[in-house]
């Protein structure tokens, strides 16, 4: 006997992009970041046509992480995917990402048909319905990954990777006045990728694929920043609030989705840091314990760090999704890595 | 700790060594070039400070024979034009030139100092500077490690934030907490893994520049009062909430409301 007899209108075929799917919220085209906690907590997960800023911890580890996650999603969901660093080669980074925790679809199909009646004791009267329903989409919005294995090579070759490393900023820069010349280069960079990948809104494809983009430590010293003062130490340089003008502009004319990480803790220019967070969309920063007083806190035993939600995005809306809280944290295990809300131990007294 | 960075047992890429007036690090530089000297095909020490000529005397009275010394501290910026090294002169060209045998394996490269490279030149030419020193494009074999040397109380505290950024590894020399030692350092460690140790230590230096004597400077604390015996909230009540084990299995066979039975009828 079912539950109810309301029966979903016939199925309407849309052309539905793989990896992506509308929020729940404002009907906006979203793609998952790689960490599905951190999905949940921003709403359901990346907004298409955004850039994404992750400030990052003091030593930069769990930021690279993120980034890595980001990268292993687009090899999962088959996006394309352009990788950019200036302090280390990124294919270094490509042959870290970790592997995909694939649960095999043929074993619950066995699962369900063999359930004995008196399976459930509390729950029974959920028995009869029907197993986990997937949705239209073919391929799920999320995935999870294992940090201990290393992502099998093939599944990155199919997306065919776009790497900038190091060298090519140095050969592929040009004197340029508005803008520090390693940031004109990645921008025209950027945009000769949504060009020839049809990612444009203006190219018209049968076949629409998102490209991420996900550049790792920008505005550090290798990239010619001096912590945002230009070369006589007295002005200001203003060069990375017009990179990150220049890409949110390229963004919103295009099927891509951007993942940056600054070390702002660099930046000790009063209001700079200011700049940086206005000119992007979804702003996260996170503040890890290593070599801190906090490590020591008992209140934070469980936690690597603290994950704050800095600004999110009012996207063809007025409001902006707002999380039920802003105290979350992260702790990495061996195998996974999770953003949770700040739990404080609870206190049982001694009466 | 020291011990272990200084004879190689931890790997770290770019060392730095901050000291300043009162405490000074050239003797843990000098033992850094020693130690390496017998774990590399060759050292090569860089001098761009006044000061350096000592080290140049204590480095020729030790007569360690793959020490390379580059005198750069005469022309630092190259207004007289004089061949040799300068603050701006490509480093990696100049050793392959100044290399005495082909075919040498692993290089190592000791800067003393870095602050003029720092006041000359701006910070981000400095950081790419270590970092293209140790990415082994250029030069035919692989540089195990670039250790420099750096006047903290030169600089201020957003170029060095900078330099700190780019080096895996940063002591900085600080007062002696005992008379038994000579010297003390902070040492900042970044481990390849991800983990971060911060620790102070004591340590010597013997005549030839060998770290001994290594002990672990202990901070002080108030330790907060642990609440060791947690209590039980069930414990102490005056009714009973555990079941015995009749009466688990009695529990178990209680056949729940609104089942249907053998017959389809409701409970």
């Amino acid at each position: 006997m079912a539950t109810t007899s309301f029966q979903k209108k016939a199925r309407v075929k849309i052309n539905q992009i793989a990896g992506t799917k509308p929020s729940l919220f404002n009907n906006q085209l979203l793609v998952s970041s790689g960490v599905p906690s951190l999905d949940n907590i921003i709403g359901g997960g990346l907004a298409v046509g955004t850039v994404c800023l992750v400030e990052e911890d003091t030593y930069g580890n769990y930021s690279r992480l993120l980034l890595k996650y980001f990268s292993a999603e687009a090899a999962m969901t088959g996006h394309s995917l352009v990788l950019t660093s200036g302090d280390q080669d990124p294919s270094q980074i490509l042959k870290e990402l970790p592997a995909p925790i694939i649960d095999d679809p043929g074993e619950i199909n066995t699962a369900n048909s063999a359930e004995q009646p008196e399976n459930m004791k509390i729950a029974w009267r959920y028995q009869h319905l029907p197993g986990n329903q997937l949705g239209h989409s073919s391929s799920k919005f999320g995935h999870y990954y294992d940090l201990t294995k290393v992502m099998d090579p093939q599944l990155l070759t199919s997306i065919k990777p776009v790497l900038i490393g190091p060298e090519d900023l140095e050969r592929g820069c040009n004197q340029c006045q508005e803008l520090n010349p390693k940031y004109k280069y990645l921008l025209t960079r950027i945009q000769k990728e949504i060009e020839q990948g049809g990612h444009s809104t203006t190219q018209h494809t049968d076949k629409r694929n998102i490209l991420r983009i996900a550049v790792h430590s920008l505005g550090s010293p290798q990239w010619d920043e001096c912590g945002g003062l230009d070369l006589s130490h007295e002005d200001t340089d203003f060069s990375l609030p017009r990179f990150l003008l220049a890409l949110r502009v390229l963004m919103r004319s295009a099927f891509a989705v951007c993942l940056i990480t600054i070390p702002t803790h660099l930046f000790q220019i009063p209001g700079y840091v200011g700049r940086l967070r206005k000119m992007c969309d979804t702003v996260l920063l996170m503040e890890s314990f290593a070599g801190s007083d906090k490590e020591k806190n008992p209140a934070f035993k469980e936690y690597h760090g603290l994950f704050h939600i800095v600004q999110l995005p009012r996207l063809n809306s007025l409001l902006s999704h707002m999380p039920d809280t802003l105290d979350f944290a992260f702790k990495l295990r061996r195998k996974k890595f999770t953003i949770e809300k700040l739990h404080l131990l609870s206190e049982l007294s001694n009466t | 700790m020291i011990g272990d960075i200084v004879s190689g047992s931890e790997t770290s890429k770019i060392i730095l060594i901050e000291d300043s007036i009162d405490n000074s690090g050239r003797s843990l530089l000098l033992s850094y070039a020693v130690s390496l000297s017998q774990r590399v095909d060759e050292v090569h020490i860089l001098l761009f400070d006044v000061r350096s000529q000592d080290t140049y005397e204590a480095v020729k009275s030790l007569g360690i024979q793959n020490i390379r010394v580059h005198d750069g501290s005469k022309d630092l910026l190259q207004w007289n034009k004089t061949p040799g090294l300068g603050l701006h002169t490509d480093v990696k060209t100049l050793i392959l030139r100044g290399r005495v045998s082909p075919g040498t394996k692993s290089v190592a490269i000791v800067i003393d100092s870095l602050s003029p490279l720092l006041t000359h030149t701006s910070p981000p030419y400095t950081c790419k500077t270590l970092h293209g020193l140790i990415s082994s494009e250029d030069l035919e074999s692989q540089v195990l490690q670039v250790v420099s040397l750096l006047h903290g109380d030169l600089h201020d505290d957003h170029s060095l934030s900078l330099v700190h950024h780019t080096c895996t590894t940063i002591q900085k020399m600080v007062p002696v907490t005992t008379p038994l030692t000579m010297y003390c350092c902070n040492t900042l460690h970044k481990k390849v893994s991800g983990k971060v140790i911060r620790i102070t230590e004591n340590f010597n230096l013997l005549e030839d520049f060998r770290v001994m004597d290594v002990s672990e400077v202990k901070q002080v604390t108030k330790s907060i009062p642990q609440d060791s015996n947690e209590m039980d909230p069930t414990a102490n009540l005056p009714f009973n909430l555990s079941l015995s084990d009749k009466e688990k299995e009695a529990r178990s066979q209680v056949i729940l409301p609104y089942t249907y039975n053998k017959e389809r009828t409701l409970y």
